[in-house]
């Protein structure tokens, strides 16, 4: 749960949109101020801060907005689940992996706010997969480590290593 | 940055290089008009700049010339494209290399028959062949390389992408057929991502893969006869099947009711004016509690929403239906059937449900007038959402709140003529999770939001 609030953190330094006083609030969701608004919600948040920010992370048609709920959903509601335990964590991977094996990024062609966020949620727990599980979840391999190349979405921390190299030598049957 | 004129004949591939390489470089690169292949490439004047008299020529606006698709595509195009280290610029070279080098020559032999743009004879067919295998072999190289990379070289786009994918790009209009072209997933990934950048898009146009090998005309007949490319029949991206779904479905912005909101806002800020040095954030806090209940502008009514819900969870359906007609207030309340406009997107039955109560869960404060149950139908990878709604007012209450706009815009809503009949099953079916949505599909799961 506090892990919801460092999520918004990271959000909100890579959009560079300011989010005050984050709380949990009577309801236990999260709560904060943005642009003096009170929101609570974390995907209100999230849309508040899209706005605010004038990113162009969103989608450009209605269906690919829609399609970007449903991830921003999916990550807040079962991906946050992953460092309950390790079951939840390999059959998110494992979902992921089948989905990304077509798909550069979750939603159309481009980096959305829905990649964002997964990769946030995600961050803690690519830090400790170990090499052969990065080889097995082979395609959320690739599309984190490609998101992980931009300098302000890693943000001060350093590089996952996803040495290619390796990660072919050890199971080269696979491909 | 440069800037000038490039030569070449209408949808060239090659000349596509260079100018999806300007739109990256935002650089301003002209098409000459009244070019015409096979003449103006032979005059004197041209041939005097250029030489070999090939297309695409350039023409630098500084009076410098240059020859090649590849090497004017690097010429006008930016650092990232030509590799942010000598290592990455050297790997882009590499794969410039193997695009001329290996998938030109295969994917000529293959395409251009079919064409007409060579003329298909026995030795035309042999070589025909042979593409088929060499291009396979190309592919299995593309394919294992970007399994574990989104980008050829240094995981952005480079001029590497931007050569390999238009050298690919007549084989994958006309001859890589969903068979073929199935085992190389991350090769299709990867250009079907490349040809959907806006970049690309604005050079090449809606790029529609191959659904069925065009075949090369044999003996008298002429390879214009043959239907390439038919746009009609499924293509294998979905996803340009999607957007173009998209287009035709204009989302409707129903805006009325957030006029009422407005009018409060500034007597709220000013009442707040003297409270000495509150910082904007405390400013919003203070705010918080009094923040207004949106339905309070609309008539209260005769309908007690709290005692329907009290009723409706304690007793059966035959009992809370009845309940509900008897007490249901039509002049202060409406009735309202929504269905989720994209049941194509979803896949899960564990993420549909969870829309439904994310959805709930953004609506939190309209609770307190308003009801619904929102039905999810079907299985896995086939379901569709839809519910009944009632709130206290006669318009779509979203609009009432900048807190509840997420949601309704992905659903279409459609307001019940409470007199209805219709109507009548519809209440009856939804309060009471059963029957199946219009298209048959079993009903799976129910939220009630009360
Ligand atoms: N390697 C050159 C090849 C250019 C080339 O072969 N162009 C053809 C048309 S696509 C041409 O201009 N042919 C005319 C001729 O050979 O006279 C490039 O990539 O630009």
């Amino acid at each position: 749960m506090v892990a919801n609030l460092q999520y918004l953190q990271n959000l909100s330094s890579y959009l560079k949109v300011k989010i005050e006083k984050p709380r949990y609030n009577e309801d236990s969701l999260c709560t904060c101020i943005v642009n003096g608004k009170i929101i609570s919600g974390l995907s209100n948040i999230i849309a508040a801060l899209l706005t605010e920010s004038k990113s162009n992370l969103s989608g450009i048609t209605s269906l690919e907005n829609a399609e970007i709920q449903q991830w921003v959903e999916y990550g807040i509601v079962y991906v946050t689940h992953i460092y309950n335990n390790s079951q939840n964590l390999s059959l998110i991977l494992k979902e992921l992996n089948g989905i990304l094996s077509r798909k550069t990024y979750l939603v159309s062609h481009k980096l959305t706010i829905a990649d964002v966020l997964l990769y946030y949620i995600l961050l803690n727990a690519m830090v400790s997969l170990p090499i052969l599980e990065k080889e097995k979840y082979i395609n959320v391999s690739r599309w984190f480590d490609n998101l992980q190349q931009e300098n302000s979405l890693r943000q001060s921390k350093s590089f996952i290593n996803f040495s290619t190299n390796y990660l072919i030598s050890v199971a080269p049957a696979r491909h | 940055m440069a800037a000038g004129t490039l030569y070449t004949y209408p949808d060239n591939f090659r000349a596509a290089k260079a100018l999806i390489a300007a739109q990256y470089a935002k650089a301003n690169v002209k098409v000459a008009p009244n070019f015409v292949f096979g003449e103006t490439n032979k005059t004197p004047e041209f041939t005097k700049k250029f030489p070999s008299g090939k297309v695409p020529a350039f023409e630098a606006s500084n009076g410098k010339y240059l020859q090649d698709s590849n090497a004017i595509a690097y010429y006008v195009a930016n650092e990232q494209l030509r590799g942010k280290n000598e290592y990455d610029t050297a790997q882009i070279l590499q794969w410039i290399g193997f695009a001329e080098g290996e998938i030109l020559p295969a994917g000529c032999a293959w395409v251009f028959p079919i064409l007409g743009i060579i003329k298909n004879n026995a030795g035309a067919q042999e070589a025909f062949q042979r593409a088929k295998d060499d291009m396979r072999a190309s592919l299995t190289i593309l394919n294992s390389h970007l399994l574990t990379r989104t980008y050829l070289v240094g995981e952005r786009i480079t001029l590497a992408d931007i050569v390999v994918a238009c050298n690919l790009l007549n084989p994958y209009k006309y001859v890589l057929d969903p068979d073929y072209r199935k085992p190389f997933t991350n090769v299709n990934r990867w250009f079907v991502t490349l040809v959907n950048q806006p970049e690309f898009k604005a050079v090449l146009g809606e790029v529609v893969l191959c659904t069925k090998q065009a075949q090369a005309a044999t003996g008298e007949q002429e390879a214009e006869n043959y239907n390439i490319g038919d746009k009609d029949t499924n293509s294998l991206d979905r996803n340009s099947k999607r957007t173009s779904k998209a287009k035709r479905k204009k989302t409707r912005n129903k805006r009325r009711n957030r006029r009422n909101l407005k009018k409060e806002t500034p007597k709220k800020a000013k009442e707040l004016e003297p409270a000495e040095e509150l910082d904007a954030a405390d400013a919003a806090l203070a705010e918080e509690p009094k923040s207004k209940d949106p339905f309070d502008s609309l008539p209260k009514g005769t309908f007690n929403v709290d005692d329907f819900k009290r009723f409706y969870s304690n007793e059966e359906e035959s009992k809370s239906i009845p309940y509900f007609w008897e007490k249901f207030d039509p002049q202060n309340y409406s009735i309202w059937y929504c269905e989720y406009k994209y049941p194509q997107e979803l896949a899960k039955v564990f993420m549909s449900c969870n829309l439904i109560t994310g959805m709930f869960q953004r609506l939190d404060k309209m609770r307190k007038q308003a009801f619904a149950s929102v039905c999810l139908f079907g299985e896995d990878n086939n379901s569709t959402i839809s519910g009944i709604w009632f709130w206290r007012g006669q318009e779509l209450a979203f609009p009432l709140s900048p807190d509840w706009q997420i949601d309704y815009e992905s659903y279409d809503w459609k307001k019940l003529d409470p007199t209805d009949e219709n109507t009548k099953k519809l209440v009856e079916q939804y309060f009471s999770w059963t029957g199946t949505d219009k298209d048959g599909r079993k009903f799976n799961q129910g939220k009630i939001f009360k």
